[in-house]
């Protein structure tokens, strides 16, 4: 079984590990905060950005990318770029409502012949 | 000519190199390519539950009191438990790859069957402790549906619905992904034990690893979603 | 320099001792075929299946033609012409279309072309077949007890909350194909990375595995997406979760961007591994370097990249926002230019070249003529007003047939025809070839081009009643699609026929350059004896060696031929 492997000591396991749950516990702390302290979006914001810090370690660390290959690099990032040109998808939900009765460029266009 | 040199080389590599599957030259040139494998079908899954995130943010943003009264009938105690369980399982998942890689073939068994059970552990708090009383509130998308299970919601029942909805299709789909990984880790397991050939090899266990440490990923973001969305 | 094809001469040599050992006499049983892990014996697998999809698909295509001679759509139901062009889609673009080249001749010839033994994946590959083989039959059984009506695009919520049809069946089987399609590309890419042959740098490969790549990015990038959202259109069936159901609050519009996220880019799909067969029989019908490698290599990654940024212009009408829609004309038509290049880049290297004119490469010049009609009318369509008039119409029809027809099934028999050689070991008969060639051309104009004038006129597709004044152009596309029918009958013809009677092929009958010539037809199971170093150029035609065709061609520039045939000889 030996192989030409990157070994990680044990200890940055342990360590990682450790990091993990502390996040753990900042993350349910931030649940705690009064909303007059931390407004909803703003409490969204730090819970995802921690999120997204111990997914880093894990992906990091215990899936070893950090030691990977170029190619590793590529691969385990492209998923998360395409996501993101995905959520092209939200641009849609933030101006369709330019297209509604209520005042829009394209409401004006169609209607503004008729209305004399 | 340096070239044929190299080729040269990689033949006499690959006379004597064991654990060699035929079409590849070399372990080196293996190992990256399962690596890389690996990697590459964890990007259609990222993208798989990416676009459920993806569904999730939308009406997130649209019906931002449908998920704060939804949210309500979620324990976060046991959202918690169930974090603090998968990422135990993911340490004690690189400590059997850690294991395999160094030659310790009954340690790394041992700790794939801790993550088994750490994993099979999550398994029954999602369903027991979380799913069943759902049903039990008929909150479970369907004819029985029942919005509010209590009190008064100014919340429309079909919009909690939504909700509900997108919380038994993630963390469901979430689940699945559990339960796959459980038989990946046990088979890998057993073959550990009965010195199955495949398994003397350590990349088998670190490809599970990685799939596992996605399923965890997931879970990561799944929490703070679902159990802590910030009160008004 | 000649020495520097020294394999070739090798590889020749062995052919006339003939050990005679081949990936296809190596074994006989049913079980070395149903459990082979050899891509060459999966490639023909494949092949046999995606076939028989084509022909499932081409019947019902031939039903929709029949039904509509008359404008008062005398030989269905409403509802049965509705099943009818729902299994037409869905058959032909999830179980023909989407893995027609890459699973067959892709899968076939990757590992040749790149000197490898084999894909990175072999057991994965086997996978992807039985994968594809289970979503085909739920889907046929689906069909049989009781059928679709949704159209292939399953637009919510007809399909989630309304259609009695067996959507759940059909979705599962589009879903388990997709990951057919998912396993494939997730082959192509770490084989295409890893197992190239000491010396293949990225320059040096043939366009077709840059097209290949390509293509895999996308099904790695684009199937996910589709695989989730069909999925939750099922699950919306049993269970309603309500996201794409707006009597709940969801939305039918984040249904169809999520369908076009993958649908959209799965065009590119369909046409690239296409434009990689295109690019490596003009090269060999004109005896040329593809003029322009790196830009014809680079503008099949920027189609891939593109290509996922313009999903929204299948829904200009159908309520996404303005400004939005705006972007997506606009990134449409830059979609266009990579395209463009490629088109430009084969019409130059055609540019005195030595043509010959064989099978293949008269698919090929179709293919630039048909996919350039395609092409520009999709800018028609990308146009926010254009669009308004023509969505919905026979003339969208008519331009995705001239793009997945005239593209990627001219590119899927010019490659079929390239490499039947070495698939098989035996040569076809040119002569029927190039007849059926021809008929499938005319065939495929008469169909298509008048449904373009049909959609102008305002014929709206999905219907089979239609006021009576488009009833001749409608009589024509129905007799072109017979034709069309014709031309697809006689290749499958002298293909079988020369299964038994065809001459036996040499190694390289194309007298084409490319590792995948360099071994014997039907290559050994192995692929190479040695695995090659490559030390030239993709296309290295000015040095070819001297080696017998088995085709002896007249060429269009006679003397011209000779000498570059010869030029690198050493008779």
């Amino acid at each position: 079984m030996t192989g030409h492997a990157h070994v990680t000591p044990v200890r940055v396991y342990l360590v990682v590990y450790v990091l993990l749950l502390m996040l753990l516990v900042a993350t349910v702390g931030v649940y705690f905060v009064p909303h007059t302290m931390l407004s909803p979006a703003a409490g969204l914001a730090v819970a995802m950005a921690i999120a997204i810090v111990k997914a880093a370690l894990v992906i990091g660390f215990f899936m070893q990318v950090v030691y990977g290959t170029k190619l590793t690099w590529l691969w385990a990032a492209i998923g998360f770029v395409w996501l993101s040109l995905l959520a092209g998808i939200m641009i849609d939900y933030s101006t369709r409502h330019m297209n509604m009765p209520d005042g829009s460029a394209f409401d004006r266009m169609q209607t503004q012949a008729p209305v004399k | 000519m340096s070239l044929e040199a190299a080729h040269n080389t990689n033949i006499a590599v690959h006379e004597h190199e064991e654990h060699l599957a035929h079409q590849f030259m070399n372990r080196a040139q293996q190992d990256e390519s399962y690596i890389v494998g690996m990697w590459s079908f964890l990007v259609t899954e990222i993208l798989f539950f990416g676009a459920l995130f993806l569904c999730y943010s939308i009406f997130r943003i649209q019906y931002p009191m449908a998920y704060q009264e939804g949210h309500e009938e979620l324990s976060w105690q046991l959202g918690c438990l169930n974090t603090l369980i998968l990422l135990t399982s993911s340490l004690t998942m690189v400590l059997a790859v850690h294991a395999a890689q160094v030659n310790k073939r009954i340690l790394a068994a041992g700790w794939l069957v801790v993550t088994c059970f750490l994993a099979a552990g999550f398994l029954v708090v999602k369903l027991a402790f979380e799913w069943y009383p759902k049903y039990l509130h008929h909150l479970i998308p369907g004819v029985h549906f029942h919005w509010p299970h209590e009190g008064f919601s100014e919340v429309a029942p079909g919009k909690a619905e939504l909700f509900f909805g997108l919380y038994f299709a993630m963390t469901g789909l979430h689940g699945i992904h559990v339960v796959i990984g459980i038989g990946i880790m046990g088979v890998l397991a057993i073959m550990l034990l009965l010195n199955h050939k495949s398994t003397q090899y350590y990349m088998p266990i670190e490809l599970a690893g990685l799939y596992w440490h996605f399923v965890d990923i997931v879970w990561i973001f799944l929490f703070p979603l679902f159990y802590l969305i910030g009160k008004r | 320099m000649s020495i520097q094809h020294a394999p070739a001469h090798d590889a020749s040599v062995q052919h006339n001792t003939e050990p005679k050992k081949n990936y296809l006499n190596a074994e006989h049983s049913v079980a070395s075929w149903l459990l082979t892990k050899d891509h060459k014996r999966i490639a023909v697998l494949y092949l046999i299946s995606i076939t028989f999809f084509f022909i499932i698909g081409g019947v019902a295509a031939s039903l929709i033609r029949a039904e509509l001679t008359s404008p008062h759509g005398h030989l269905f139901t409403n509802d049965g012409y509705n099943k009818l062009f729902s299994a037409h889609g869905i058959i032909m673009v999830f179980f023909f279309l989407v893995p027609s080249i890459p699973a067959t001749i892709g899968n076939f010839i990757i590992p040749l072309m790149i000197g490898a033994k084999d894909l990175a994946f072999p057991r994965l590959n086997l996978l992807s077949w039985y994968l594809y083989s289970i979503g085909g039959l739920i889907a046929l059984g689906a069909m049989i007890s009781g059928g679709v009506d949704t159209g292939w695009t399953f637009y919510t919520p007809y399909s989630s909350v309304y259609s009695n049809g067996q959507v759940v069946a059909t979705l599962i089987a589009v879903f388990i194909a997709g990951f057919s399609s998912i396993a494939t590309g997730i082959n192509f890419i770490v084989t295409i990375h890893k197992m190239r042959a000491p010396g293949l740098t990225w320059f040096r490969l043939p366009l077709f595995i840059w097209a290949h790549y390509a293509t895999s990015v996308i099904i790695v990038l684009g199937t996910p997406v589709v695989a989730i959202t069909l999925a939750l259109v099922a699950v919306e069936r049993v269970f309603p979760i309500g996201i794409f159901n707006p009597a709940q609050g969801g939305d039918p519009l984040l249904f169809q961007h999520m369908f076009w996220f993958y649908s959209h880019p799965a065009v590119y799909i369909m046409v690239l591994p296409s434009m990689g067969i295109i690019s490596e029989v003009i090269a060999n019908g004109s005896r040329k370097r593809i003029f322009g490698y790196e830009l014809v290599a680079f503008s099949s990654l920027a189609i891939a990249g593109f290509g996922f940024l313009v999903w929204g212009h299948h829904m200009f009408v159908t309520g996404e926002s303005v400004y939005l829609a705006m972007v997506f004309s606009l990134i449409s038509f830059l979609v266009a230019v990579p395209s463009a290049i490629k088109v430009f880049n084969w019409t130059a290297t055609i540019y005195k070249g030595n043509i010959t004119l064989h099978a293949p490469m008269l698919y090929a010049l179709g293919f630039i003529g048909l996919f350039t009609i395609g092409g520009l009318t999709g800018l028609f369509l990308a146009s926010l007003s254009v669009d308004v008039h023509l969505n919905m119409t026979y003339f969208v029809v008519a331009h995705f047939h001239y793009v997945m027809v005239g593209g990627a099934i001219f590119g899927f028999m010019a490659g079929l025809h390239f490499w039947w050689p070495k698939i098989t070991g035996r040569l076809y008969d040119e002569l029927w070839a190039k007849i059926a060639a021809a008929i499938i051309f005319l065939g495929f104009n008469l169909t298509f081009f008048p449904q373009f004038v049909l959609g102008y006129l305002g014929m709206p597709r999905r219907y089979h009643y239609y006021p009576p004044e488009f009833q001749v152009w409608n009589v024509m596309s129905t007799a072109g699609s017979s034709i069309l029918g014709v031309g697809y009958l006689i290749p499958a013809i002298y293909f079988g026929l020369s299964l038994f009677y065809g001459k036996k092929a040499s190694p390289n009958p194309w007298n084409a350059v490319g590792l995948e010539w360099q071994t014997a037809s039907p290559p050994p199971t192995e692929n190479f004896e040695d695995i090659p170093i490559v030390t030239w150029e993709a296309y290295d035609y000015t040095t070819l060696p001297d080696v017998e065709s088995d085709l002896d061609y007249p060429s269009l520039e006679g003397d011209g031929a000779i000498a570059g045939f010869h030029s690198g000889g050493s008779k």
